[in-house]
């Protein structure tokens, strides 16, 4: 233990100047709020359909396995279907072949509603990475209140 | 004399490494200046406690990961090899993994990749709070023997440089 105090002290520089990734305190600061590194915007068009446009920052990627919807306070509406749409192939070396959205994509949210029905909350959860960094985010929630027409 | 001279040379070189270990982290992420990092005690998934007192003298890297995180998976294989070749030299290492994870795919990742290190579940994300509120993975830190975090590195590990520092302060192999 002596040894590998004294030998710290005398060395502790290499590892000052020598970060153990290409990440320096400029690059940290890169590191964008979840939200700003994938923006999320619903619309509702028409009686039955949801439009979720999912947006990465340039050099993000979310992974298309990972985008999800569900609702709450839905009295009278489900998801029917959700369509998303193709992404970009990435071959992962752990998770294998996978898509990933490196550009803004809009997700269809097919619902199935009674007439009266009217309110509704969307929930979101998507994940995703920046590619520059080489980190990964955790997943992020939301929430959106809509009102069908 | 020249034993006083390579004394206060050691000296100047470790307060210039507090000064640059100081400007890597980033403001958004940098702990209150006044708040002293705590050692916190870690549980494994297997339920083993390793507290601060089995950590003493040795040199410990804490690695935040997640199973979704392919940039982590990526570099568990050099983590592992890091682990195996300087594990004798002082070297720990513990991976962590976050709230977010599963429980069952850590576990299957863990048997799957035979991971030789201590794994711990942050079940209620304490442990990546009291790391300066980690949120990205990987996020890497390296503890000293004294206790003390002496890096902080957001995103995948420079492996060269990693072996470089441990040859020069890990124990002789």
């Amino acid at each position: 233990m002596t040894h590998i105090m004294s030998k710290l002290t005398m060395h502790a520089f290499l590892l000052a100047v020598l970060p153990l990734a290409a990440t320096s305190a400029a690059m940290a600061a890169e590191l964008l709020p979840p939200d700003q590194a994938f923006k999320l915007k619903v619309s509702v068009r028409g009686p039955n359909t949801l439009i979720a446009e999912l947006s990465p920052a340039p050099q993000h990627y979310l992974y298309k396995s990972k985008v999800s919807f569900a609702l709450k306070n839905a009295n009278g509406v489900t998801i029917r279907q959700v369509q998303l749409p193709a992404g970009d192939a990435k071959n992962d070396p752990n998770f294998g072949p996978m898509e990933v959205y490196r550009k803004p994509i809009q997700a269809e949210i097919a619902l199935d509603r009674t007439p009266k029905a009217k309110t509704l909350t969307l929930l979101a959860r998507y994940q995703g990475c920046n590619e520059k960094l080489g980190v990964c985010y955790p997943p992020i929630d939301k929430s959106v209140d809509l009102v069908l027409p | 004399m020249g034993r006083h001279r390579g004394l206060w040379r050691g000296l100047r070189w470790a307060l210039l490494a507090l000064a640059l270990v100081a400007s890597w982290h980033a403001p958004a992420q940098a702990a209150p200046a006044q708040a002293a990092p705590k050692s916190p005690t870690f549980i494994t998934l297997d339920g083993k406690k390793i507290g601060p007192g089995e950590l003493r003298g040795k040199l410990v890297l804490v690695n935040f990961w997640a199973t979704s995180c392919g940039v982590c998976l990526q570099e568990m294989p050099d983590l592992i090899a890091t682990y195996r070749r300087y594990r004798s030299r002082g070297l720990e290492v513990i991976a962590v993994a976050m709230d977010y994870d599963e429980p069952a795919l850590i576990r299957a990742y863990m048997a799957k990749h035979r991971l030789p290190f201590p794994v711990v579940f942050d079940r209620d994300g304490a442990l990546a709070k009291e790391y300066e509120g980690v949120r990205a993975t990987p996020t890497t830190f390296l503890i000293d023997p004294s206790g003390k975090r002496i890096s902080k590195t957001v995103g995948i590990i420079d492996f060269d440089k990693l072996r470089a520092f441990l040859e020069s302060a890990a124990a002789p192999g």
